[in-house]
Parts: structure tokens; C-alpha cells; sequence
């Protein structure tokens, strides 16, 4: 009660700084005077008497400051003074703080984003209810340990009706799906085929309409379909009528009989579903196609072993009785969020966390040794400190305040800039290969973490300084011209040590970058031989469950073609890859040969065009005649060469009407096709990473006698790309409403996602990204050492400078350490950069591996990062007035 | 943090700054001062000075209040009273104090009796 009424009195106080002060120098001078009237009563003359008034009274300042004491929190005032105090002092020295901070942040930044992903794939629980108990059941092979393969339709039948640890158990295939309506033009999805209870094994709820029963599942029931929140949304307009509509999907008319509700993709981006009776009669029928996934859910009182080993059983009886087919399938039971995620995810976590760690406590080293430097330049105002009575804990305190104070502005550097490296991280994974549910969003866990981290950070970079500090101003105080050598030399060859490590990672990390952007340079430079602009490409892929066989498939082609020749003012053709694009490899035998063993074939790129391909660009064959769709059946298809391949295989020959065999890299099958040579393509570039020359054999094989599922169309018009899009949908339209057209897009922008591009500019900038933060931290590093060497050497220096030491020995006495650890790190470091060059060679483009310009460049940028971190100690050191230093001691 | 000093006046000064304005009625600090030097005989070198701290101790205690007003010279001075809870307080304390004073006095004549 009595310290509540303190506290009360005491908050009142707290909210009227300075006031109470005020009032206390009005009392006291009431006091004084009233003394000094009666000493002057008594005889005194009034300066007497207020002297003697003063003597009375005793220390004004010692009552102030006991007053003070007792109005308001002593600590939180002294606490305040102190996070005032280290504000000064990190803006005056803002060099170091801006150098401490950057090497923080980083270091926080790195955590916090493994953190972050860690924290979204590992930790977070699946949305679904006691979700700990969904599994993922699938199979491995006789020697694989993890789960590889999937289950196949009858295995999981099989298994449904035999076992009793699950409470249901439930099978999927996530694919794409087109959609089509009357009155829409058909779109592509991801969507899934099911099985009936797979909503209630999850436990999850619809939003309208109903859920699958067991009768949809049976083959030759009406075909039904539920659609996800977000297609019903753009594509019907949130329209509830929409249940009970017909609508096709893959070309199968289905009843719309529910709508899922928002944030709902399993299994991991589906945003339509239909029953497993509706998939390919091939993945349904037979044991040995796997093509899906299972998983279920765990009955109560039942664990992961107890089901896996019921599986086994289960799956031993099937063994024995399909001895063919499931001779090797061993049953295996996980977790459903480690299926999910995989195991290649699962294991680089953590050691990424590893290296992310390690990156900070380099950070915390760099900073510690940082904030020793300093705490030798300041030991004078530490001994003063302690000599006008400050504790030992007080300055502890003080400094451990400027060491949070520095890492509070680091964490908060490092929380945005982790949100910008997530928000890249995510952008580069394009986020369609994780399940739905895998965010890479902040929440409390994540900011505890992080907040967690830069405190404990505070502590470990600043403790060690604080404590040595705190002796050195002691001693200082003591012993006039004491220094002592904070740091023994171990300690010392361990932060030497530290330097050198990061000095020689940099130009690794650089070097690795460098090569990855000049590549990417030189791809970007990369002429593909035929110009590509004002090109437009569009994706089809025919469904099997409406294309099952080749036939259907050349037969829309042939359709698809007629139409595409017939539009006018527009040049447009089928392709299966595009320029930079690859190809599918094979080895190619010329007619006169018999197919072997022999090891060394001319390695030829496939690609599957239809006429007008090459028109597309404004070109035509070189010589002979275009593909054509129609000869397929004549017994040895056309194809056409390109000149580079028909300049080395048939050197000072006509190539045309030769005919060749193509077989593909891994085996030879039991009779691999005849092609005639009927023309010459011109040369179109398909790989961008091969040898520097690029100059790829290429042949180019008709849709009619290979009829993919998978095509693409390029075509170009005067009309301008917006016109050929509608064209081209009405063209694909009028052969088949539901099929949609998908990545349409210029070509040049096309080009610009391929994957090699791609990732050259992923891991460039990764590896530049690294390359920065190693710089930043080695320079930060080194600039702390020498500055703690130069500082600690003050004394020594002046002496030197007394006895007539010249600007340029001192200069030299400063660097030399630094000059040392420069030139090892750097040796080291170059090494590692030509073994890098190394290592990437095969990625990269027109690039050597040891690249003089980068190689330089990596070595100048380091040279002159590692002077610059020395010139600031070492400048200092040589404007040192000597009589100054040896008065002070 | 430094030690409350504080805590070593309040013992025995505390009890004697509200002892005398129990007795003397509100009074400001400087005649507080006086009083109790002349109680006690002009024994207690007493650092006027200390009084302050003693004061706003018990005021934030509830035990005196003050507000400003005039001396007797028509100065402006902060002028202390006891409350209803100082005056509770005082009897518990005194009646501890006698007991303790008591107790001390016994053991202080141990040795008289026994020499």
C-alpha cells in the first residue's frame, strides 16, 4: 500500500521533469535566507551570516542530487541519461556506428529470412484440423530409404479396404486442366483429380454446394466437378447459379456441384478438382503405372509405425499375389508437411541456418573488435568517468547501452531488409512448386526470433568490450600510463585469423558472381541467327483425356495447320522449342551406318516443327523443301538439317535427300525411324551454355510424324501483336472450343524467362549479394583491427614522432599488419577464384573461366576497399601531436 | 546504483521531523531544522541540508503534506504538516521506539550490574 503510494508520488513526478528541481531551489533558498536573518539577529553582518547560513546547511548539490534521487525512478532517469549519452556518442562517430550497423544488419537480415522460411516450411502447422496426424503414404524401392514413388490406383484401392490405423485414406494427381464454356474462351488451371473422401480425410468443409460421394468416384458416373474460390471468382463471377452448370473440363462435360472456400489449393496450387474415375484409362488400370499421390489420416491411438507396419502386411500379401509388379513396393508412412516440402528443402535448412549464423557471428566479431578499437581511444574518458565516482557497473552499463542502442538500429536495418530479401526469395521461386499454405510471411515467431537474436547480438558483441573497457579505465586511472593490451595474443592471432578468412572468401564470392554477370552479359549479346522481334508465342498442350492416341493428336495439328496457313497477312507455324530453347539431344547415325555401341555420335538437338516455321523470321529453307505434316506416313518422314550440322556431316556433299536415324542418348530402341533430308534450315541458335561457339546441329522433325502434346505457335503480322493473339485463340477455337492458349507472350519476352537466363541472373545476383556482405564484412573487419592496433600504439607513436620518426614510418607501422593480412587473404582468395572459375565453367557463356577482366577487377575492388579500411587509423596516427600524447600519458 | 541514502536519515530523523510537527504544528523546513537542533540540545550537528530528502521521503510516504505559504518575514516557503496517517504512523513508531530504546538500555546495564 505505502509503496504503491511511492510509486503513485514518484510517476506524478515523472511526468513534471524538472519542475520538482525548480520548487527545491525555491525552498532552499527560503531556507537559506531565513538562516541568514536570524545569524544577522544574532550580530553578523548579512555576508557572514549567509556564509554561515551555507555552512549549516551543508552540500546543496549532494541534497540535490539525493532529492532527486528519491522523486523519481533513479534508474530509468539514469538509464534515459545514458541512451542519451550513447546517441551522442554513436552520431559522433558515426563512421563506426554506420560500419557496425551495415555489418549487423546484415548479419540479422540473413537470420531473419532463413528464420522466416524455416519458420513457413518447417514450423508452421497445415491449415487443416489436428493436422499432426495427416501423413503422406507413398512407396520406395527395394533400396531408396525415402519415400519415391507413387501409388498406383489399384495398390490404393487395396490398401483403402484393407487397413485400420487410418481414419481415411485418400489419393490424388495434380495436373493441369482446361476449362471451356460456351460463352467463355477456355482457360488453363492447375487442378487435381481426387478421390471422393479426400475433402472429408482432411476434414475440410465446403463452401457451397456438396462434396464428392463415393458414387462420383465409380467409373462411368456422371462426370462432377468442384471448383476452387478463386476460379469461381474471375471465371464466374462469384455467380452461385454456377452449381449445377455444365461445364468442360479437359473437354469432359462436368456438373459444377461445389465451390471450395478461399485459401484452399491442395495439394499445393489446384484450383479445380474432379474425381479420380475421371483420369486417363492408362494411370487407372494396372499396378505398375504409379502415377498418384496418397496420404491420409492417422485414427486415434494409432502412430506412424503402427501404420506403416500395417501397410507392409498389406502390401506383402498384394506382393505375393502380383508377384510382376509389386515384388519391390515397401509401403512407407511420413508426415505430411515433410512430404510436402521435400527432403532436398528439409536438409538445406538447416545447414543454411548454419551458414547464416556464422555470417552473424563473423558480424558480432567484426563489431566486437570494432568497439574495442574505440574503447582504446577512450579510455581517458572512462578513467575520468570512474574517477569522478562512477562504478565499475555503471560504465559496464553504459556501454552495454550504446551496444544495444547499436544493435536496436541494426535489428530494425536488418528487419527490412529481410522482408525485401524474402519478398525477392519468393519472386525467384515463383512460389508454384510449394503448397499453398507455405507463406514466406512475418509473424510473432518470426519477430520474437529476430528481436530475440539482436539482443542476444548486443550481448555478444558488446559484453567483451564493456568488461575490458571498464578494467582499462581502472588501470588507466591507476597507473597514469596504463595500457593495457586488451587481448592476448592468441586472441589476437584469432581475429587475425577471422580477417583473413573473410578477405580470402571475398574475392571467391566476387570472382563467382562476376563470371555468372558477364555470362548473362554475354548471352544478352547472343545473336540466336534469325531476328525475333515483332514475334508472338503461344502454348497449347492437348489434354490426354481428349487426345489419348498420336493420331488424334496429328490430326488436330494437320487441322490447326490448314487454318494457320490460311490466314492472311500473318506468317505463323508450330514449334516445339524456341531459339535458347534446346531441344531434345539424340545421336545421329547416317544411312550407311549401323546402329552400335559406338561411343562417339554427332550429338544432334531435335526440334518438332510445322511448316511455315522458319517464314515466321522472315526466313525459309536454305535449300530444298519446308517440313510438311502430311508425308508421315510414306515410311521415311522429312526432316530438315540445319547448315552448320549439314557442313559437318556431309562436308562438300548435297545433304538432301540422305536419310538418318535418330536415337536417343540413353539407349538404342528396337528400330529407331528412317528420316529423309528434304532441305536446309537455316541456322537458329538452341542452346545458349554450350561450348562458346554455340553452333548446335539441329534438326527439325514435323508435327505430322511426331505429334507431342506439348506445342507452341510463333507467328508474326503488320497488324501488331494484340490482333494475332485474337486471331490466333479464333484459329485454335474453330479446331477445338476447350483448348486454351497459354504463356502467350512477345517472343523476346519469352526468351528473357528461359531458364538459363534466369538462373544466370538468380545466382549472379545470389552470388553478388554474398560477394557484398563478405566485402562489407572484411572491410569492416580489418578496419577494426588496425584502427584497435593504431589506437592501442598511440603512446608508442608519439614517442616515435618525438624522436623524429617521419609521417611515411608511421604510415608504414600502422599497415603493415593490414598490408600483411591483405596480401594472405587475398592470395588465398584469388586461388579460390580461379577454382571457382572452375567449378562453373560448364554454366558458363562465352565467359572464360578465368577471366581476366572480372579476375582484376575482384583484386583492384579488394585492394582498394582493404587501403581505404587502413587509411582512416593510419591517417589519425600520423596527425597525432606527440607532446599531446606523451602529456597525457 | 548508489545505495539509498536516504533510508539511513529516515530511521531516526523521519520520527523526529514528525514528532515535531505533532508538537509544534506546520512549520517550514528551515524552523523544522531549528527545532529540532534546539530539542536536542544543540547536540545534533545536524547538515541542514539533509532535512529535504527526509521531507519528500515522508510526503511521498502520505505520512506529512505540504504547500507553499509565507514565513513569518513574509518570505515564500513551503510549509509542512502532519496528515491523519503521520499521526497514526508517529504512535506506532514511538511505541517501537520506547520498546527498542528499552531494550538497548537493558543490555547496556548488563555490564554495569555485573562489574
Amino acid at each position: 500500500m505505502t509503496r504503491l503510494r511511492v510509486l503513485l508520488s514518484r510517476l506524478r513526478s515523472l511526468g513534471r521533469p524538472g519542475s520538482g528541481d525548480r520548487d527545491l531551489d525555491d525552498e532552499i533558498a527560503g531556507h537559506l535566507a531565513e538562516a541568514a536573518d536570524e545569524y544577522v539577529r544574532q550580530g553578523l553582518s548579512p555576508e557572514e551570516a549567509y556564509r554561515a547560513a551555507r555552512r549549516d546547511f551543508g552540500g546543496v548539490t549532494q541534497t540535490k542530487e539525493i532529492y532527486r534521487e528519491i522523486r523519481s525512478f533513479g534508474w530509468l532517469e539514469a538509464t534515459a541519461r545514458d541512451v542519451r549519452f550513447a546517441a551522442r556518442m554513436l552520431i559522433k562517430e558515426r563512421w563506426v556506428t554506420l560500419a557496425a550497423v551495415a555489418a549487423l544488419a546484415i548479419g540479422i537480415a540473413a537470420n531473419t529470412t532463413v528464420f522466416t522460411i524455416v519458420n513457413a516450411i518447417l514450423l508452421r502447422a497445415l491449415p487443416f484440423e489436428e493436422a499432426d496426424r495427416i501423413v503422406a503414404v507413398g512407396i520406395r524401392t527395394a533400396n531408396a530409404r525415402t519415400l519415391t514413388a507413387g501409388v498406383s490406383f489399384a495398390d490404393f484401392e487395396d490398401w483403402r479396404a484393407a487397413a485400420r490405423a487410418f481414419d481415411g485414406l485418400g489419393a490424388m494427381r495434380e495436373t493441369t486442366m482446361n476449362v471451356g464454356d460456351e460463352h467463355l474462351a477456355p482457360e488453363r488451371f492447375v487442378g487435381s483429380y481426387i478421390s471422393a473422401n479426400a475433402f472429408g480425410v482432411l476434414r475440410q468443409p465446403i463452401f457451397l454446394g456438396r462434396q464428392f460421394s463415393p458414387d462420383d468416384d465409380r467409373r462411368g458416373a456422371t462426370p462432377v466437378v468442384i471448383l476452387g474460390y478463386s476460379l469461381w471468382q474471375s471465371r464466374y463471377a462469384s455467380d452461385p447459379d454456377v452449381l449445377g452448370r455444365t461445364i468442360r473440363v479437359n473437354g469432359v462435360p462436368s456438373v459444377v456441384v461445389g465451390v471450395m472456400p478461399e485459401d484452399f489449393s491442395f495439394p499445393t496450387r489446384s484450383r479445380l478438382w474432379q474425381p479420380l474415375a475421371l483420369l486417363p484409362d492408362r494411370m487407372l488400370a494396372g499396378r505398375g503405372s504409379r502415377d498418384l499421390s496418397a496420404f491420409g489420416r492417422l485414427a486415434r491411438g494409432s502412430s506412424l509405425e503402427q501404420a506403416a507396419v500395417e501397410l507392409r502386411g498389406i502390401a506383402g500379401a498384394l506382393a505375393a499375389e502380383y508377384p510382376e509388379t509389386n515384388r519391390d513396393v515397401v509401403p512407407i508412412v511420413v508426415p505430411y508437411h515433410e512430404r510436402s516440402v521435400g527432403n532436398r528443402g528439409r536438409s538445406t535448412l538447416p545447414v543454411l541456418m548454419g551458414v547464416v549464423a556464422a555470417i552473424l557471428l563473423m558480424a558480432c566479431a567484426n563489431v566486437a573488435n570494432l568497439l574495442l578499437a574505440r574503447a582504446a581511444a577512450r579510455t581517458h574518458e572512462i578513467s575520468v568517468r570512474i574517477a569522478i565516482g562512477a562504478g565499475r557497473g555503471q560504465v559496464v552499463r553504459q556501454l552495454l547501452i550504446e551496444s544495444l542502442l547499436l544493435a536496436a538500429l541494426a535489428g530494425a536495418a536488418g528487419w527490412a531488409l529481410s522482408l525485401t530479401a524474402i519478398r525477392a526469395i519468393y519472386g525467384a521461386l515463383g512460389g508454384s512448386e510449394l503448397p499453398y499454405w507455405i507463406r514466406f510471411t512475418a509473424d510473432q515467431r518470426v519477430f520474437a526470433f529476430s528481436s530475440g537474436m539482436t539482443l542476444a547480438t548486443a550481448l555478444l558483441f558488446g559484453l567483451v568490450p564493456a568488461l575490458q573497457m571498464s578494467k582499462v579505465g581502472i588501470a588507466g586511472m591507476l597507473t597514469e600510463t596504463g595500457r593495457t593490451t586488451a587481448g592476448t595474443g592468441r586472441s589476437r592471432r584469432w581475429t587475425h585469423g577471422l580477417v583473413v578468412f573473410q578477405l580470402a572468401l571475398t574475392p571467391i564470392l566476387l570472382t563467382g558472381g562476376g563470371l555468372m554477370l558477364r555470362s548473362l552479359v554475354a548471352q544478352y549479346r547472343m545473336d540466336p541467327g534469325v531476328s525475333t522481334g515483332g514475334v508472338t508465342w503461344a502454348s497449347m498442350d492437348l489434354p490426354d483425356a481428349k487426345y489419348p492416341t498420336a493420331a488424334d493428336r496429328a490430326r488436330f495439328y494437320q487441322q490447326l495447320d490448314d487454318r494457320l496457313a490460311a490466314m492472311s497477312g500473318v506468317d505463323a507455324g508450330l514449334v516445339s522449342h524456341a531459339p535458347f530453347g534446346g531441344g531434345g539431344a539424340r545421336n545421329l547415325w547416317l544411312d550407311h551406318e549401323t546402329i552400335g555401341r559406338e561411343p562417339r555420335r554427332p550429338r544432334v538437338l531435335v526440334v518438332t516443327a510445322g511448316p511455315r516455321y522458319f517464314q515466321t523470321f522472315g526466313r525459309g529453307p536454305v535449300r530444298g523443301s519446308d517440313l510438311s505434316l502430311s508425308d508421315a506416313k510414306n515410311g521415311a518422314p522429312s526432316v530438315l538439317v540445319n547448315e552448320w550440322l549439314a557442313a559437318t556431316l556431309f562436308p562438300g556433299e548435297d545433304p538432301i535427300g540422305r536419310r538418318i536415324r535418330l536415337t536417343p542418348a540413353g539407349g538404342v530402341p528396337a528400330a529407331p525411324e528412317w528420316f529423309t533430308i528434304a532441305g536446309i534450315a537455316p541456322n537458329i541458335r538452341q542452346s545458349s551454355t554450350n561450348d562458346a561457339s554455340g553452333r548446335d546441329g539441329v534438326v527439325y522433325v514435323s508435327y505430322g510424324s511426331n505429334p507431342s502434346a506439348r506445342s507452341n505457335v510463333v507467328a508474326r503480322s503488320n497488324a501488331g501483336p494484340g490482333a494475332i493473339v485474337s486471331a490466333l485463340r479464333e484459329q485454335v477455337r474453330a479446331v477445338d472450343p476447350d483448348l486454351p492458349l497459354f504463356e502467350v507472350m512477345a517472343l523476346d519476352d519469352l526468351l528473357e524467362r528461359t531458364d538459363e537466363r534466369t538462373g544466370m541472373r538468380v545466382f549472379g545476383t545470389m552470388f553478388v549479394m554474398f560477394a557484398v556482405v563478405a566485402l562489407l564484412l572484411a572491410t569492416v573487419g580489418l578496419f577494426a583491427v588496425t584502427a584497435y592496433a593504431a589506437a592501442q600504439r598511440t603512446r608508442e607513436i608519439g614517442v616515435r614522432m618525438a624522436l623524429g620518426a617521419r609521417p611515411a614510418h608511421i604510415w608504414w607501422l600502422i599497415t603493415r599488419s593490414a598490408a600483411w593480412q591483405l596480401g594472405i587473404g587475398l592470395t588465398i582468395g584469388m586461388a579460390g577464384a580461379v577454382g571457382i572459375g572452375q567449378l562453373l565453367k560448364r554454366v558458363l557463356v562465352g565467359t572464360a573461366p578465368t577471366d581476366a577482366v572480372t579476375l582484376l577487377a575482384v583484386a583492384g575492388v579488394l585492394a582498394l576497399v582493404g587501403f581505404s579500411a587502413c587509411v582512416v587509423p593510419a591517417r589519425r596516427a600520423m596527425r597525432l601531436d606527440p607532446a599531446a600524447v606523451l602529456k597525457a600519458g | 546504483m548508489t545505495p539509498d541514502k536516504s533510508d539511513v536519515l529516515y530511521g531516526t530523523l523521519g520520527l523526529m521531523v514528525i514528532k515535531t510537527l505533532e508538537a509544534m504544528g506546520p512549520l517550514h523546513g528551515y524552523l523544522i531544522a531549528r527545532r529540532i537542533e534546539q530539542i536536542s540540545g544543540d547536540q545534533l550537528a545536524l547538515n541542514q541540508g539533509t532535512l529535504y530528502p527526509a521531507l519528500l521521503k515522508l510526503e511521498q510516504l502520505g505520512w506529512i503534506s505540504s504547500k507553499w505559504g509565507k514565513s513569518e518575514s513574509g518570505r515564500r516557503v513551503r510549509i509542512y504538516a502532519l496528515t491523519r496517517d503521520g499521526r497514526r504512523q508517529l504512535e506506532k513508531e514511538e511505541a517501537q521506539w520506547q520498546r527498542a530504546a528499552s531494550i538497548v538500555e537493558r543490555f547496556l546495564k548488563i555490564p554495569e550490574a555485573s562489574s
